[in-house]
């Protein structure tokens, strides 16, 4: 699997109007294309973009990719952030591989592209995340276009397990930042350490009024950076008093002859301007006093050194000058250096993590295990963890939850994956038929043995053999198996010869196994000879969360073989899905999908396309066992986190607590999950 | 009579390690530090409240008889106030400077009190323990407004000196200090004059010739509600608000801690009531 990132920052580029984008005489690669978009966006980004426009164009753009690329890439995602544009690829095909990284799909990168493979394009997302781009400071909230980018790639079903790992580790990490250190606070640049300093005087800048005079070219920072700290009336004070086409529309401009009457003023920010016939002694005494020495924080922003005279012993008046913002932007950028170490190391182990994760699940992730539940994750990495043993593992779950692809997956993930793997179902054949199938018989042994035949524990030698049903088994043949388990050694049916084998056993059942026993149904010596390790498959209705991922995976997997250029599902559609409670589990949802696939006319698929029984589920779902408080809550705080698409602001305010409360709550959930990892 | 010093103990115990996080988080920053640091402290108020259930059911009236007494209940109300306070502005930047003075007066009032002292009969009454009562809450407030004014004028030292030190990054905003400090002072006065009015009302009750010679423990009271009353008038009307109003309530405090040992302990006469 390779992951790559094509970074293109704003900085090289040339701001270019959406009217210039000329027909060229063929049609544009997707590389030109991004250029293309690019430029516009640069344009767009010099004012606060409008969400809706920033959203049309990157679902355009993604919708193309995806056309181009539907068959090459497992996921992408394209974000467009103030500091640039970046699109990710995660490509599954070992081609990638082969080539170190580098893609031979897309053209090799032309100068304002930088292009990032696996552990590099990793990290140019947790800092993408983080607003931590080079040569660009760390934004307040750099975390929302990332969210919004992400939210739509999902919707449009462009993203996958690789992806969404990558997303939900770089909101954590985001959050880890935010709430950990002072990374955030840092201004960098003089508007910034402005309103960080008003803020300081007044607390918020809800009820307070700035006035801003001077020219109108210098404006754009100030007000961008009074506006995010939500200043609560502006007014301008422009020579000339002309209408000026970077301000916002609502505007109050005042001459500055009015401003002597306006004692309601806060903040006084004084920018650029040839002369500056008010900031005089006489003139500001006169305002405190209109203001019964209420603090007034006034910011000279000329680059002019000399100061009103006595302005320092003035009562509640807190003057800056552009050399003191200048000096604590200064002290800033020292005190983030040594953070900007910490927070790389950071980077670093999360880089880490997320490669051990990816090549945990990449062993097992073949076939069509999908899951992204907690409980499936946990099957993973149970899976991970013993395949390479030769203990025997009994796999329980209900029918159609994907008992054989477990068995699969931890042969295949073990040494004997080259060795054959047979599976053989025991309720499937007669008891003797059974016997003979599994040990094999010798010449004459029964009526009809003209030969003698290798049973397929003797022809699955050094693999794995993997025994569903096993609790229809005969006690006779439970016997058998119970001795070849201990031993290793079998007989054929009517011979004497012991055969000593090397096989691996996996079994499975769909019934409750102990309760055979309990029934003397089932041996018990043979039930703890087998459950060495258990794995216990959830229904699909225990696990909600999977039914989208998978059906995700059914429409791509159905398409391309029905070869019908399938682009999503209709969000009704989505919800019948989510509502059913699928008795049949995933199999159920395979053969629905294949269906409604094989039914559809459009390239949307309706709910009209489900079967009957689905289009009428009931809301209710069977009675789920009782839990423990505590779990139910952890359950629920991990859903609505989910829920919320790592929104933690979100997800704290949906579950009505504070930031850090979640904060350390899930922080408790994380180290949980490392101590439970050291036990087992 | 052991389980009580090893109560008073526990009690100064708990408010250190709730000060260890509380520095903590001040330097840190961190908002998961905070929230246990709140916790703690909650549990060392709660195991205080304790000590004075068990100090007034060992010594049969409520802890206000003597000035060590005082102390300590007193201490319990300003943790208790300002626990409200930190619940009500979730800030929690002040207990860090707080809880320095709780632990020193708590210690104090653990090495001198007197658990067997006689008391005078005429204290045997409700009102008189109410006005003591009312007086102490308004000293809590004092500490609140104290506290609040010092870290005014420490963040606006450093907003003058354009520095960008621990106090500018950690503490909110002047604004917040000085309607903080403005508050306290309000109620603290509040309190002040009803515990005054309620002590001329007592006096009067135990002797009529009460109020024939004059103790200097009154004449310190009503210093202090005259300082106070300033603040209120000049942040009013003479638009104080801010450094000035900062300074009146540290000098205010300066006065009522004064008060409150020196002239409890070696001035007064009458207040002694021997």
């Amino acid at each position: 699997m390779s992951i790559l990132a094509y970074y293109l920052p704003f900085d090289g580029i040339a701001v270019e109007n959406a009217d210039c984008r000329s027909a060229s005489p063929a049609p544009p690669s997707w590389e030109e294309e991004l250029l293309a978009l690019a430029r516009q966006l640069r344009g767009r980004l010099s004012l606060p973009p409008s969400p809706e426009a920033l959203r049309q164009a990157i679902l355009d753009f993604a919708l193309q990719i995806k056309a181009q690329a539907a068959l090459r890439f497992e996921e992408c995602f394209l974000h467009i952030g103030s500091h640039g544009l970046e699109f990710y690829l995660v490509a599954a095909t070992p081609e990638y591989d082969s080539l170190n990284g580098r893609s031979t799909l897309l053209s090799p990168p032309s100068p304002p592209f930088v292009i990032h493979s696996n552990q590099e394009a990793v990290a140019q997302f947790f800092r993408s995340a983080l607003g931590w781009l080079p040569n660009h400071t760390p934004a307040a909230a750099p975390v929302e276009t990332f969210r919004r980018a992400y939210a739509l790639a999902s919707e449009q079903g462009l993203t996958g397990v690789t992806l969404q790992r990558l997303f939900q580790r770089g909101l954590w990490l985001y959050e880890k930042v935010r709430l950990e250190t002072d990374f955030f606070r840092h201004a960098a640049a003089i508007e910034d350490v402005l309103s960080e300093v008003a803020g300081k005087i007044f607390g918020g800048l809800k009820e307070r009024t700035a006035l801003v005079a001077g020219s109108a070219t210098a404006l754009a920072p100030v007000v961008k950076a009074l506006q995010q700290a939500d200043i609560g009336r502006l007014y301008f004070a422009l020579p000339g008093a002309e209408k000026s086409a970077d301000l916002p529309a609502d505007q109050r401009i005042v001459s500055l002859q009015e401003i002597a009457r306006l004692p309601a003023i806060d903040l006084l920010i004084w920018l650029d301007h040839p002369e500056r016939p008010l900031l005089t002694r006489a003139y500001l005494q006169k305002l405190m006093s209109a203001r019964h020495n209420a603090p007034l924080l006034l910011a000279d922003l000329t680059a002019q050194e000399t100061r009103p005279e006595g302005i320092e012993k003035m009562y509640n008046l807190f003057f800056f000058r552009r050399q003191d913002l200048e000096g604590m932007v200064e002290q800033n950028a020292a005190a983030r250096q040594q953070l900007e170490t910490e927070v790389t190391a950071w980077i670093g182990e999360e880089v880490k993590q997320f490669y051990q994760w990816l090549t945990s699940t990449e062993r097992f992730h073949f076939g069509s295990m999908v899951g992204r539940s907690r409980q499936m994750q946990q099957v993973f990495e149970l899976i991970a963890r013993i395949a390479q043993t030769d203990i025997t593992v009994l796999i329980e779950g209900e029918s159609g939850t994907g008992k054989e692809l477990v068995a699969r997956a931890i042969h295949q993930a073990s040494a004997r994956a080259q060795r054959p793997f047979i599976a053989v179902n025991c309720g499937a054949l007669p008891e003797n038929l059974l016997e003979s199938e599994l040990f094999g018989h010798a010449r004459g042994a029964f009526t009809g043995a003209v030969n003698h035949k290798r049973g397929l524990i003797e022809e699955v030698n050094g693999g794995t053999i993997f025994l569903d049903e096993i609790g229809e088994m005969s006690p006779a043949l439970q016997v058998k198996l119970l001795r070849f388990l201990q031993d290793g050694e079998i007989k054929r049916v009517g011979s004497n010869a012991v055969l000593q084998l090397n096989v691996r056993v996996l079994a499975a059942t769909n019934r409750h196994l102990q309760m055979l026993v309990q029934e003397g149904k089932f041996r018990s010596d043979l039930y703890y000879r087998l459950n060495v390790i258990g794995i216990q498959l959830p229904s699909l209705r225990e696990r909600p969360e999977d039914i989208e991922i998978l059906a995700w995976h059914f429409l791509r997997k159905f398409a391309a073989r029905m070869r019908k250029p399938m682009a999503a599902f209709s969000p009704a559609a989505l919800q019948c899905l989510r509502r059913y409670a699928w008795p049949g589990n995933v199999r159920e949802l395979e053969n629905v999908m294949e269906r409604a696939v094989a039914l559809t006319g459009s390239d949307t698929l309706e709910v009209i396309d489900l079967p009957a029984p689905l289009r009428a589920a009931p809301n209710a779902t069977p009675a789920a066992p009782r839990l423990p408080l505590k779990d139910i809550e952890r359950q629920y705080i991990l859903d609505t986190v989910a829920a919320c698409n790592g929104n933690y602001d979100e997800a704290a305010r949906v579950l009505g607590i504070g930031r850090t409360t979640l904060w350390r709550k899930l922080k408790s959930y994380s180290s949980e999950e490392g101590e439970n990892d050291e036990k087992e | 009579m052991l389980a009580i010093y090893l109560v008073q103990w526990l009690v100064v115990a708990a408010y250190v390690v709730a000060l260890i996080y509380y520095v903590r988080f001040f330097r840190s920053g961190k908002p998961v530090a905070s929230t246990r640091a709140g916790q703690l402290l909650t549990l060392a108020a709660g195991l205080h409240f304790f000590y004075l259930i068990h100090l007034a059911v060992f010594t049969g009236h409520l802890p206000v008889t003597d000035v060590f007494e005082a102390i300590t209940t007193c201490v319990w109300l300003f943790g208790a106030v300002y626990l409200s306070l930190e619940w009500r502005l979730r800030e929690r930047s002040l207990g860090a400077f707080i809880l320095p003075i709780i632990i020193i007066l708590q210690t104090v009032s653990n090495l001198w009190l007197d658990f067997n002292h006689e008391l005078p009969a005429i204290l045997h009454n409700v009102i008189f323990e109410i006005h003591v009562l009312m007086v102490l809450l308004s000293y809590a407030a004092f500490v609140i407004s104290f506290i609040a004014s010092l870290l005014y004028l420490l963040l606006s030292r450093d907003l003058e000196r354009k520095s960008l030190g621990i106090f500018y990054r950690r503490l909110p905003s002047l604004a917040f200090f000085d309607s903080l400090s403005n508050f306290a002072v309000n109620i603290g006065l509040a309190f002040l004059t009803i515990g005054v009015a309620l002590g001329i009302y007592t006096g009067i009750e135990v002797s009529e010739t009460f109020f024939d010679s004059w103790d200097p423990k009154f004449l310190a009271v009503g210093l202090t509600w005259l300082i106070y009353a300033a603040h209120l008038f000049f942040r009013r009307a003479g638009g104080w608000q801010g450094k000035r109003a900062a300074v009146v309530s540290l000098v205010g405090f300066g006065w009522v801690l004064f008060s409150f040992l020196v002239v409890s302990l070696v001035l007064s006469k009458v207040h002694q009531f021997q």
